[in-house]
């Protein structure tokens, strides 16, 4: 991480050579608009009895990773430091079979919802063409419209009624970097990573559970305008 | 501020969703579309072919805790085996029984039904367990009356009633188990018949060699009454080898003795005795003899009668072939001489003699038989008084054989009833009257020798011959799913065997050390040896990899996945692993024998469980599952199947 910011840095010294006039002065309100990757880590831990173990073994799942439409709105409240809401439509998730169920194939589906709200700190003067900055978020980490599959109707409860499932909400932290480059006087645009620690629990309608650590990554792009 | 209204709108969505309860169903349609879920197998698949009869009336009919009602998926597990979870699964509803009928009822076709397992049923052999064997069975019979058409039956009644495969059908195999269990009890069958064998023989040939044997021709007799005194032993409820080789080494010396034999015999002992009952007869036929010769006569003519008449017996008694007739003889010409000596009149009694010498006899018999009798039945070793009366009959009419041929002596008839008597008392458990240090030796040696050599039989000719049966089952099974392939069937679910040495009834095999560690397990190891050599023959013989579909075959691995349940029970839900749900003894479970634990699921219910909650445990009986274990089952197959793309 130093050593990332330390590039990061001198990239930024370069560009402030190059004299340009960008300013994210205080009181200043940006908004933008890109594309937000949400790609959560696997695999889940064990699901609760009866699954497939055999000693080394047992029934874990996987979730993938989505693209969608997002954006977000930010407030300048000093010339360093910054309140970012980020926007996006709905993640959606595939849930797929692993562990003793590899191969299994889409056991469901769920959408995906963080809330954040980021206190950012960004670097260098107001009005530097490229400022990195650094965040750290608490979000909201929604789930909603899980679906489970026939796969999993068949794997949990063969020929009974469909296997449904909830995934639990949780309030977590969520550190983050990123950086703007100033087209011009108005639009800019904006990249950013971020990774959460995230342990939420699955429960399925047959009485199991499943608990999974998905820590999930998030990496955007967007072009951003100032007002 | 048009993404304030996205993220709005997202979040009222979210919290309408919320509001549900979350979980939708998603979308359940099957990606493999099937016509129907088409079984054929054994106990393990059959969904009810045997639901008629007495066995319906007793509240069973599936091999499971028969008779828990609820939906599929619903909990307490209710009462559905894999085969038709599968097909629930696959298809949208539980298969059901092709044929109904067995246990006294006549077997019939149940249209629309495509399950063609029955309990019991082997791959080719007819003869499946719990068989009628070809013989007609009595309505309401409770044992021996399965149908167990075998699987080869199975696939040509499927063709008949359907038409033919059309490929459309997902076909589920699991057979093979009653194949190996046919296989078991005849070696055990011919393990045991080469320990009566060597049982007999060595029995035999101790007591026809050595000092005070049989002669060398008892020993067929001997022989033949010790096969015959052990095939009587076995078939009596409760045999155990103990009481069988009791009986027959029983059987063997007892025929010895008759033929002969004093070596078995306790000689003193029996000599004693016959001698002190000898006495007491001398004592009541003299008595007898006299009192007749001198009824009615004078104090004063008694006075001298009766000490020369009793002169007389003695005299006669100790002559060389003494016989009673002898005996009374010479009494009565004693007494006719004193008579004529002191001059006066007997003729009376004189020409009564002979009535009086019988009587004489019949009191000498008395005597003696109650005095053997006495003997025989108090003191150490000796049979119970229960015994007397059989004592007393067998003493009775060997003295009146004894008496009835030519040249009978005294010595004869007291031999003949003395062996008798011996014989009987012997028979009873008298101890006393046998030479028991030799006769446990000989047992000794000969339970060794039985042993030994049905143990060499059942590892090693035994064992061979029926791994032998078990491979030729799994290749002929092998050969009827490639058949099935070969007439139009594409997608055919091979289970292999289960790991059935981990059952009830191969644990039940072991021989444990006081202590609790395992003295033998070497039954439950063959078991173990018997489902590795079907499996493997079975694999090979489809020519596929386990869980890899290949020319329409899945071959399930249901072998290890029995043993994950064994093993990891925890990650099953599984509560037991080792003992069974259903109470397997009479009267609660209507197959079994009185005193034995050796009923079946087929007729176990709610009504007649072990007491305790036994809703999650493997076993319903010594080898079937319960409906929970079913249901695991069902998400094995299932799994496997989604994993190939079969489901």
């Amino acid at each position: 991480m130093k050593h990332q910011m330390k590039f990061l840095a001198v990239a930024a010294a370069a560009m402030l050579a190059a004299g340009s006039v960008c300013a994210q002065t205080a009181g200043t309100w940006m908004v933008r608009a890109g594309a937000t990757q949400l790609a959560p880590v696997g695999p889940s831990g064990c699901m609760t009895a009866p699954d497939y173990g055999d000693g080394s073994g047992c029934t874990r799942s996987n979730v993938s990773a989505d693209t969608q439409l997002a954006g977000g709105i930010t407030y300048m409240y000093t010339d360093n430091i910054s309140f970012d809401v980020p926007l996006a439509l709905p993640f959606k998730h595939n849930v797929i079979g692993a562990g003793s169920l590899e191969g299994a194939g889409k056991l469901g589906e769920v959408k995906a919802l963080p809330m954040t709200v980021f206190l950012q700190y960004r670097f260098l003067e107001a009005n530097a063409k490229f400022r990195p900055y650094v965040g750290l978020g608490v979000t909201y980490a929604y789930f909603f419209d899980e679906q489970g599959s026939y796969h999993l109707t068949q794997t949990t409860n063969p020929g009974g009624p469909p296997t449904s499932f909830t995934v639990d909400a949780k309030f977590i932290l969520t550190p983050q970097i990123g950086a703007t480059l100033a087209l011009n006087d108005k639009w800019f645009i904006d990249v950013f990573y971020s990774k959460a620690k995230l342990s939420t629990t699955t429960h399925f309608s047959t009485g199991q559970s499943m608990n999974a650590d998905l820590d999930p990554a998030a990496y955007g792009i967007a072009v951003g305008y100032k007002f | 501020m048009k993404q304030f209204k996205v993220l709005a709108t997202a979040l009222a969505a979210a919290l309408l969703v919320a509001a549900c309860g979350g979980g939708g169903n998603g979308d359940q349609t099957p990606p493999v579309k099937y016509s129907a879920v088409v079984s054929f197998g054994d106990s393990l698949s059959d969904t009810g072919t045997y639901n008629v009869g007495a066995i319906k009336a007793a509240g069973g009919g599936m091999f499971t805790v028969n008779g828990i009602v609820g939906a599929i998926g619903a909990d307490p597990v209710p009462s559905y085996n894999w085969a038709q979870l599968v097909s629930a699964s696959a298809v949208g509803k539980p298969s059901c029984s092709a044929r109904l009928g067995g246990f006294g009822v006549a077997e019939t076709a149940v249209a629309g039904c495509t399950n063609y397992a029955q309990g019991g049923s082997r791959v080719t052999d007819p003869n499946g367990i719990g068989n009628a064997s070809g013989g007609a069975v009595a309505a309401g019979t409770m044992t021996a009356g399965a149908l167990t058409e075998p699987v080869v039956t199975q696939i040509a009644n499927y063709i008949k009633d359907s038409g033919g495969f059309t490929g459309s059908e997902l076909i589920t195999v699991l057979a093979g188990p009653n194949d190996l269990f046919a296989a078991l009890n005849k070696l055990t069958a011919d393990a045991n018949a080469a320990a009566s064998t060597a049982f007999v023989g060595s029995v035999t040939t101790a007591l026809v060699t050595g000092a005070g044997a049989a002669p060398a021709g008892a020993a067929a007799a001997i022989q033949n009454a010790m096969g015959a005194a052990m095939a009587k032993a076995a078939a009596a409820s409760g045999a155990t080898t103990i009481s069988i080789f009791t009986a027959g080494g029983n059987a063997g010396v007892s025929t010895a003795a008759a033929s002969g034999n004093t070596a078995v015999m306790n000689v003193a002992g029996i000599t004693a005795y016959a001698g002190t009952a000898q006495g007491l007869a001398n004592t009541a036929f003299g008595y007898t003899l006299v009192g007749g010769l001198v009824a009615n006569l004078a104090p004063a003519n008694q006075a001298t009668a009766v000490p020369a008449i009793s002169a007389a017996i003695t005299t006669a008694g100790a002559a060389a072939n003494a016989s009673s007739a002898s005996i009374v003889n010479a009494a009565a010409q004693a007494a006719g001489a004193d008579a004529v000596t002191n001059g006066y009149n007997n003729n009376t009694n004189l020409a009564n003699a002979t009535a009086i010498g019988t009587a004489a006899g019949n009191a000498a018999s008395t005597a003696f038989v109650t005095s053997m009798v006495t003997s025989l039945t108090t003191g150490a070793g000796a049979a119970p008084s229960a015994a007397a009366t059989a004592i007393q009959t067998a003493m009775g009419s060997a003295i009146t054989a004894a008496a009835g041929v030519s040249g009978a002596t005294n010595t004869s008839i007291f031999t003949a009833a003395t062996n008798a008597g011996v014989m009987t008392a012997a028979g009873a458990g008298n101890t006393a009257v046998m030479n028991m240090t030799l006769i446990n030796s000989v047992m000794g040696a000969a339970q060794t020798a039985a042993i030994t050599n049905g143990n060499t039989y059942a590892a090693g000719a035994g064992a061979l011959a029926a791994r032998n049966a078990v491979v030729t089952a799994a290749a002929t099974l092998a050969g009827y799913v490639k058949d099935m392939v070969n007439k139009g069937a594409k997608h055919v679910v091979v289970l292999n065997l289960p790991d059935m040495s981990l059952t009830p009834s191969a644990r039940g095999t072991i021989i444990y050390n006081a202590d609790g560690s395992i003295k033998d397990n070497s039954s439950q190891q063959l078991v173990l040896a018997l489902v590795n050599a079907f499996n493997a023959e079975l694999q090979k013989d489809l020519g596929v990899t386990l869980g890899v579909p290949a020319n329409g075959v899945l071959l399930v691995d249901f072998f290890t996945n029995m043993q994950n349940n064994v093993n990891d029970p925890g990650h099953y839900a599984l509560t037991n692993t080792k003992d069974v749900a259903c109470n397997l003894t009479a009267p609660a479970n209507a197959l079994a024998t009185a005193g034995h634990d050796d009923g079946s699921s087929l007729v176990c219910n709610a009504s007649n469980l072990i007491a305790g909650d036994t809703s999650h445990y493997m076993f319903a009986d010594k080898v079937h599952p319960t409906p929970y274990s079913y249901k695991l089952m069902s998400q094995v197959v299932n799994k496997i199947m989604i994993q190939a793309g079969w489901l």
